[in-house]
Parts: structure tokens; sequence; C-alpha cells
């Protein structure tokens, strides 16, 4: 068998195919293009998510070795944290953020876009 | 007999009486069903989507109850492909946990599952095997109790959800819980299962307790205050020709645990399904003991259908239409055949719900759609 994508890359791009094969990406993101970066930090690489008219794209960042390098990509929004953070949810975020353990730009954004993609997992 | 609900239908038939007619029953479909079935004649339209999406139904897989909906009759959903279908599965609650010794998220039980995607780029999700692999990673997994414990939330909209189902859709919600065989093997393994049953059965028995005390009762608990009719849990105790374990340490170890799940459900009034893939027969007249009331998955090929039918009239029969072969590569008109014969031969006097064995991954939908007709023309008393 072979893999295009696995782990945490695979499940972000999960929860936009299904939206995309619904056909549900363009009113979920009417607000596009869409460019954010999730990096778990202690599950690299971090991954670009692109979504544009119905259509999206996740490429993996293999070049991020440490938070201060997202700041070197052009997107709107990014999160960074260690999974224990992410599988708590916002509020763990937050607080991770509040501790320096968690690192976010655009967090409204992050935690609106990142909802809607969750939401589609099941 | 006046035109019964699917609820009706349903209940009338795990009470060991006759409906209106024979009701039908699924378990869902992963994303490569999704993908054929949206590329099918039967996708979902942007009308569908809207009704669908105003009653707040659905779409997450495996139990794409959208998709589901869309078997209805046009007077239902406008687009509806008149293929009904009486029952469909949510399984509810499961936390994720992170463990010092293992880089993977782990399920509840501590297992290892991945989400990946192929180069045809469809996700899959797959289950990638124990990560309890000796006594001290267990007594690590135990130090996690605290966020093993169900939350609340995760069981508020059952009441919600199982109401617009039912009501705008007329398809019951069973609800679903996974076993304590699945819930210790998943995270233990076999072999472990088996090696502590023979040389260490006081610890594998201390690791059930801890499952049973930590997540499985509450679980249940919280799903039952939301009052549901029926409830499924997952529990694959067979393989092609057998038990997984051996009888002995089933009956030891996991049934007392089955029973406690059963009691529970009985005493909120609700209906106790299990599903268990693989030859079961051997275990069937401890699930009457028990109190079982139905049994799904049930592939013919592994189980004497004829033989559960006579020997325990009790218990209802459900799914038994093969998914791993006859649905992927016979015709619509053999599916057709093969239903009717199934009616004839397991529901003449009730105690059938006939549907796919598992759950629709690579099935043509066409097929899909022949079954549910089928159950459908035949399955009038």
């Amino acid at each position: 068998m072979c893999a295009k994508l696995r782990g945490i890359p695979a499940a972000i791009y999960s929860g936009l195919w299904k939206l995309k094969i619904f056909g549900k990406l363009n009113k979920q993101f009417p607000d596009t293009p869409i460019k954010l970066i999730v990096y778990v930090t202690d599950h690299p690489p971090a991954i670009l998510i692109k979504i544009n008219e119905g259509d999206f794209e996740i490429i993996e960042l293999e070049e991020v070795k440490e938070v201060n390098d997202l700041e070197h990509f052009d997107c709107e929004g990014y999160l960074a944290a260690p999974m224990s953070y992410i599988l708590k949810g916002p509020r763990a975020l937050m607080k991770g953020k509040n501790d320096g353990e968690v690192n976010m730009k655009n967090e409204s954004r992050i935690f609106l876009i990142l909802g809607k993609i969750i939401s589609l997992l099941g | 007999m006046s035109r019964m609900s699917a609820l009706e239908r349903i209940l009338t038939v795990l009470e060991g009486n006759i409906p209106d007619r024979v009701p039908s029953c699924i378990l869902g479909g992963d994303c490569d069903f999704v993908y054929r079935f949206m590329n099918s004649p039967y996708a979902l339209t942007e009308e569908d989507m809207f009704q669908l999406d105003r009653d707040k139904i659905s779409y997450a897989t495996p139990f794409i109850h959208a998709i589901l909906a869309k078997f209805s009759s046009a007077d239902i959903l406008p687009g509806g492909i008149n293929a009904k279908i009486d029952m469909c599965w949510k399984l509810v609650g499961g936390a994720l946990i992170n463990l010092d010794f293992s880089d993977n998220i782990l399920s509840q039980s501590g297992g290892a599952y991945e989400i990946f995607v192929k180069d045809d780029g469809i996700p899959h999700t797959w289950y990638m095997g124990p990560e309890l692999l000796n006594k001290e990673h267990i007594e690590i997994y135990w130090e996690k109790e605290k966020e093993l414990k169900p939350r609340r939330t995760q069981f508020r909209d059952i009441s919600k959800i199982t109401k617009v189902m039912l009501e705008k859709y007329d398809i019951v919600i069973s609800w679903g819980t996974a076993g304590p065989f699945e819930n210790c093997v998943l995270g233990i393994g076999l072999a472990n299962f088996a090696r502590f049953a023979k040389k260490d059965s006081n610890f594998l028995q201390q690791h059930l307790n801890f499952q049973w005390e930590a997540f499985e009762e509450p679980s249940l608990k919280l799903m039952l205050k939301a009052k549901p009719d029926v409830v499924m849990c997952g529990d694959d105790y067979g393989y092609n020709l057998g038990l997984q374990i051996n009888v002995k340490h089933w009956r030891k170890f996991i049934k007392p645990i089955l029973a406690k799940y059963v009691k529970l459900v009985h005493d909120e009034g609700a209906k106790f399904i299990l599903h268990s893939c693989g030859n079961i027969g051997e275990i069937f007249p401890d699930f009457i003991e028990i109190g079982i009331d139905g049994v799904q998955s049930l592939k013919p090929q592994n189980n004497n259908l004829r033989m559960y039918r006579e020997k325990y009239p009790e218990i209802t029969l459900l799914g038994t239409i093969d998914d791993s072969k006859m649905l992927i590569y016979d015709s619509p008109e053999y599916i057709r055949n093969s239903v009717k014969e199934n009616i004839e031969l397991l529901g003449k006097k009730g105690g059938y719900i006939p549907g796919p064995t598992n759950f629709l991954l690579d099935h043509p939908p066409e097929n899909v759609v022949a079954l549910f007709k089928a159950i459908q023309e035949f399955g009038k008393y």
C-alpha cells in the first residue's frame, strides 16, 4: 500500500476531503483563498493548508524545524502546539498560549477554520 | 395490519413478534463508499443537501446518516431513491490519549489508529495495532483514568439527532458502544490477552475491571440518560471458523461484563444488539442466557444461519447479507434473488432484520440500492 499522506496531515486532509466531496467547501469557506499552517511540534512535519474556490491542497513543510521558521511563510495564521494541547481543545490551547507552550497567529481565524474541518472528521 | 413506523417495526421484531414487513438495517460506510456514492446517479443533490442541512443531518463517516436518508422515499426527501433503511448505527463517546512510551495518538482502548490518504486521494482510517504491549505499559495506561472518563458533552446531542432521524426520515439510530473484548484486545493485543488469561488471570481481570469502571459503565450510563430505544455494542469475537479466543476464556472474562452491559441497557427499557464479526455460533446459548435481543453481522459463509433460526428463535438475526464478496462482485439481479431467498429462509416468522454484514467500503452503490429495494419488495408478510 502506498500512502501519500499519514498522521496529522492526513487527518486535516480527511476533513477537507469530506467537505469537498459533498460540495461544501465553498459554502463553509466563502472567503478564499485561505492559507494557514498547523505545526504539531511533537508530530512534524508542519503543514500548509490552502483552500481556494471549492478545492484544497495540503503541503507538508519539511523545512520547518522550529516555531520561529513559521514567520517566514506567507500565510494568514498559524497554530504551533504539542499534540497533548491539541487533543484537549481550544481552552487548553489558549491556556498553553498564556503559558508559552503554544504559539498562534490570528487565533480566531485558526479556531474557526479548524473547527469546521474537525466537525466532519467523524 | 396498518403501516408501522421504522421504530415500531424494529421493536416489534426485537420483541419476538411479526411486524408489517421485514425491516432493514445498515452500519454505515467509509470514504471509499462515499466517493463511489457521490459519483453515482444516486449522489446527493443540492436540493437534498438543502433539506439535510436544515435538519442538521450528519455527513460524518462512517455512519453517513445524510447518505442513508437519501434511501428514503420521495415524500420524505424529494430526491429519495425509495430503498428504505429502517435502522442505522452511530458510535458515541471515546477519548484520545497520549502515552509517553508511544509516538501514536491512542484510542481509549490503548490501540493505535491512523488516518492516511492513498494515491487515489481517498482518506481511510485503519487500526494499526495494540500499543499496551506489556504490564508496565498497561499500568501507565491505568494512570490515565481521568482522561479516559467520558465527557458529558459527547453525549449531549443524542436525543436531538435520534428525534430528527426518526421523525423526519423514519430511521432508527441504534446507539453504539464498544464492548469489553474489543476495548481490551485492541489495546493489549490478542497474544497478550491469551497469555494473561493463562498465566496471570488476576492481572487480566484487573485490566478488564479498570476499563469497565473508567469508561465502559460511565459511557453507557451517559448514553442511557438520553433514553435510546436500541443500543448496539460492537465486540468482534469471531474469525471465519470460530472464536478468536478459547471459549472458556470468553465465558470467564468477557461474558460477565457483557452481561452487565445488557442489564444496564434493559434496566432503562432499551433493546440490546450485539455486533460481532466471524463465526460465533458456539456462544449463541450464552447470548440467550444473558438476554441479548439481537445479533448483527452473521456473514453467511461463516455462520449456519438456518440452524441459528431454528435453534435460537429468541434472538433476532441482523445483517446476514454478505458484504465481502456478493455485495461487491455480484450483479444487482443476483443480490435481489439472494435477498428473496434469505427472507424466505430466515424471516418467515419475524426475527430477521437483513442488511450488509459490515460497513460499506468499495461496494457499488447500485448493488446496495438493489439490496434495500429487494428487502422492500420481498419483505411483506
